[in-house]
């Protein structure tokens, strides 16, 4: 991973964990040196529960899902920056693709 | 550098292959291998990686404005994106009460009956005024129609069944009334949805429709079972003992809004359920405001958290509650766009469109509605007549009919050429009656597109005529002998139209500026004038024709008795019955629009006079200009600018800036225009003139003459009263100049100093009241505030 640089990162989908209760889920298409984050095509997870903790207790949380189209995330929403392992593998597998030819 | 791009390729086939997923279609990534997840516990069960601290650190390493992005992404998208935790651009931070959150669509609120519809009737009373709310006063669904919280229950629920389904409450006040309700409210926007996506109006311009990923029942394809449930509601209420008066007007309310889809279904031209729907909105208004009892959670901006939802949140709109007189304005002006169907000449339903959107701009459904039901979907023109029937027949009402060339041209070689250039015509034509329903500021675009597209036209009517001419099909003006092209004239007449059609509704769009004033008109008694000469040739060669067949019968008596005197007699007989009406009509219609050109002229000297009084006093010149004291130091690319959607029409020829200037050179000839009174007496003069040929006009509108013998025909039978106020419009704003004008005078001539008046007045252009917006009045208004110059000169 350490070979990675940020500009293989651009297009791939990022799962960006919000807090316990949204995540974001969308395509890299920009960033800054201050991490924030414009993501498209994105999927938002989420739940929404009653505030009191009276109501919690006597109805489940209710879980949605929904498009959003363009987001930006400011650095400091940003909780947890994941990504699927098997997206990652193939960066990985193509950045080294790359350097060997580059050789 | 081949060998380069030969690794690259590899790689990316390489990664292709691997993972056997190669979706780089449309603006999908590149590496989007794994199935998106659709819920929480899919994402728990994926093996994700933390890059956080990757992130992190790379960033660590940027410059501090270094930007990395896509290649395909265009930096200036990221201005219109969400952004998280910002108050006023996340939708996920709009706030829900509990009751909202745990609102419960299948309760049936309300302790007693009386109570329950109370409160459905509460619910089914700001649904309905939510529609039009959405519809007439450009508010947007979420915050309407779809903050209701029963439609987002019922369109989900019947989406996971492909089939509708009901509240299931136990209680039929809720599972068949409100439902009822809002399945028919739904359905009408599903209508509305069909009608945007016919691409005959524009999302955002002229209605917003954010679906927020709903299903509006796309799986149901007609209205039977949306009206079974509306009656069935309204006979459950009939029968049961509430008082349920209010909540029955507006389910047949709903009733008659769902079948105006017939007009486009069935090309319906009932109007029963406009008037009904009228009926009952009149009553429903007057039954306003009703305080009914509202349950927290029914409406509310929940949507706009849990849906799709690509913009940023929008506060809910409590619609007023006397707007359902607007289903009054919406129901009145379908009613006048079916009227088109009435139509008995191609020049009725070519005038019923130029007006019935002209003055007012009409509902948004009757808009969309319009070229919908003109040219339908077997390409035929209200169902009798194939859309290049139209095309010939807008030219054989005009200048066409019985001339040789009307039919004979398809014995000559060129003939081809005549059938290619009215094959384009069917586009111009399509163009032109697709624009007449635009909302004003595309009726302008429209305009600019035409006028070239009948330049071109124009161009290969000509082309052709002039082949079939030298192929020996000719058609001679008898009285000047001059070759007459019966196609090409149309499509130059319809050109030199728009072209002022053009310029004015810039006028009517206030783009102008009062130093603009003098070109533009200028310009336009030029076109008029060129549109006046044609229309005199065509005038000449039908009155040739008309007095050919009216002599016929002296000629018939010089002719022995017998079997040739006869034939000419019976032959005689055919014309008259079959040509003679067609060419009075024709004739009338251009000596209708003869007259249109001289009230045009008369009035374009009257504006530019207007400005002949002003300039004298330096309170206006001919510059382009931002303000007094902000000019252009390019005058020429300017004037250019404003007239570049002319600069390619061949005929008649734009002049250049300084043939404008040459041409208008009289305008400084203050005193040989007579001063003050004599220019106000041309005024005057003009006014006449205007006067009449209105008044002649408005006659022949006003008694809607069906005698081919009248004088002039305008063909504005069922568009009456939208010509007569355009016309009565015309001749307010010439007089409203002309008193204007004088109070100006005496205002200005009051100044001792005549110098001093453009640093107390600035000139505006305005519009009388009632008066045409298309005829500017130049009034003074005085100087309010400190213009840059003012305080360096109080300094």
């Amino acid at each position: 991973m350490q070979n990675l640089q940020l500009n293989d990162f651009i297009n791939s989908r990022l799962h960006v964990t919000i807090d316990k209760d949204r995540h974001i889920v969308g395509t890299l298409v920009a960033l800054d040196s201050q991490v924030n984050l414009l993501l498209n095509d994105v999927v938002e997870f989420s739940v929404i529960r009653p505030s009191t903790e009276s109501d919690s207790d006597k109805h489940e949380a209710q879980q949605y899902t929904r498009k959003l189209g363009l987001v930006s995330i400011p650095r400091s929403s940003i909780n947890v920056l994941r990504i699927v392992d098997e997206d990652l593998e193939a960066l990985i597998k193509r950045r080294t693709y790359l350097m060997q030819s580059a050789v | 550098m081949n060998h380069k791009n030969h690794n690259l390729e590899n790689t990316n086939d390489a990664i292709c292959r691997d993972n056997k997923q190669n979706d780089t279609a449309g603006k999908k990534p590149l590496l989007s291998f794994n199935d998106r997840p659709t819920s929480f516990a899919q994402i728990n069960n994926m093996n994700l990686i933390d890059v956080t601290a990757v992130f992190d650190n790379l960033c660590k390493d940027l410059p501090a404005r270094a930007i990395i992005k896509s290649s395909e992404f265009d930096l200036f998208e990221g201005t219109h994106s969400l952004e998280v935790h910002n108050e006023k651009l996340d939708s996920s931070m709009i706030n829900l009460t509990d009751k909202e959150v745990l609102f419960d669509c299948n309760i049936p609120y309300g302790e007693s009956d009386e109570d329950k519809l109370k409160i459905v009737s509460g619910i089914c009373d700001r649904l309905v005024r939510s529609i039009i709310s959405w519809l007439s006063d450009y508010q947007i669904l979420p915050s309407t129609v779809l903050s209701c919280r029963y439609i987002e229950h019922i369109l989900v629920e019947s989406e996971s069944h492909d089939k509708i389904r009901k509240l299931e409450s136990g209680h039929f006040l809720y599972d068949e009334v409100l439902s009822s309700c809002v399945i028919s409210v739904a359905y009408f926007a599903k209508f509305v949805l069909e009608l945007l996506k016919s691409g005959v109006i524009y999302e955002e311009e002229d209605l917003n429709f954010h679906t927020m990923g709903l299903n509006f029942f796309s799986y149901i394809n007609n209205s039977n079972e949306i009206q079974e449930s509306l009656n069935k509601s309204i006979t459950l209420l009939r029968e049961s003992s509430l008082a349920a008066d209010f909540l029955i007007d507006l389910l047949n309310l709903l009733n008659n809004l769902v079948q105006i889809k017939t007009h486009i279904t069935e090309y319906s031209t009932s109007t029963d359920h406009l008037e009904s729907l009228k009926e009952i909105a009149l009553t429903l208004s007057k039954k306003q405001p009703l305080n009914f009892p509202e349950i927290e959670g029914a409406f509310t901006m929940g949507i706009q958290k849990r849906m799709d939802n690509p913009f940023p949140p929008r506060d809910l709109v409590v619609p007023p509650s006397n707007n359902y007189i607007n289903f009054v304005t919406l129901a009145d002006d379908i009613g006048l766009i079916l009227k088109v169907a009435q139509s008995e000449s191609t020049i009725e339903i070519y005038q019923f469109s130029k007006f019935f959107n002209k003055l007012t701009q009409r509902h948004v459904l009757a808009r969309a509605i319009f070229p919908l039901f003109l040219i339908r979907n077997d390409q035929t023109i209200l169902g009798t007549m194939r859309i290049d029937e139209f095309v010939r027949s807008h030219i054989e009402e005009f200048s066409l009919f019985a001339t040789n060339k009307e039919e004979d041209y398809v014995q000559y070689d060129s003939g081809i050429k005549i059938e290619e250039a009215l094959q384009e015509g069917i586009n111009v034509i399509f163009e032109m009656y697709q624009n007449f329903s635009q909302n004003t500021c595309r009726y302008a675009q429209g305009f600019n597109r035409q006028v070239k597209l009948w330049d071109s036209l124009q161009a290969h009517f000509e082309e052709a005529e002039y082949a079939i001419t030298a192929e020996g099909l000719s058609d001679k003006i008898e009285e000047t002998n001059n070759e007459f092209y019966p196609y090409a004239v149309w499509a130059y007449c319809m050109k030199l139209k728009i072209m002022c059609d053009l310029l004015l509704k810039g006028f009517d769009l206030e783009l102008y500026k009062p130093n603009e004033i003098c070109f533009l008109f200028w310009y336009i008694y030029y076109l008029q004038f060129h549109l006046q000469a044609c229309l005199k040739d065509i005038d000449k060669f039908i009155s040739a024709k008309i007095a050919h067949i009216n002599n016929m019968p002296k000629r018939i008596k010089k002719v022995k008795a017998g079997p040739k005197k006869e034939k000419l007699k019976t032959e005689y007989q055919i014309i008259k019955e079959t040509k003679l009406p067609q060419l009075k009509s024709n004739l009338a219609y251009v000596k209708y629009l003869l007259k249109e050109t001289i009230i045009m002229q008369s009035l374009a000297n009257i504006e530019i006079f207007q400005f002949i009084l002003f300039k004298e006093r330096k309170l206006v010149d001919m510059e382009y200009k931002l303000s007094d004291t902000m000019r252009f130091t390019n005058q020429q690319l300017m004037h250019n600018l404003r007239f570049k959607p002319f600069s390619s029409i061949a005929a008649p020829e734009l002049f250049n800036y300084e043939g404008f200037l040459s041409n208008l050179t009289w305008i400084d000839e203050y005193q040989s225009l007579g001063g003050d009174q004599g220019i106000m007496n041309r005024i005057n003069l003009e006014l006449g003139t205007i006067n009449v040929e209105v008044q002649n006009i408005l006659d022949e509108i006003s008694n809607c003459a069906e005698s081919v013998d009248n004088e002039i025909y305008t063909g504005t039978r069922l568009v009456q009263e939208e010509a007569m106020e355009y016309y009565k419009g015309i001749q307010l704003a010439a007089k409203a100049i002309k008193i204007s004008m004088s109070v100006s005078l005496a205002k200005m001539n009051k100044e001792k100093d005549p110098s001093e008046l453009k640093n107390l007045y600035r000139l505006q252009l305005t519009h009388a009241e009632t008066g045409s917006t298309y005829f500017p009045l130049m009034t003074l208004s005085p100087k309010t505030h400190w213009t840059k110059q003012d305080i360096q000169t109080s300094v």
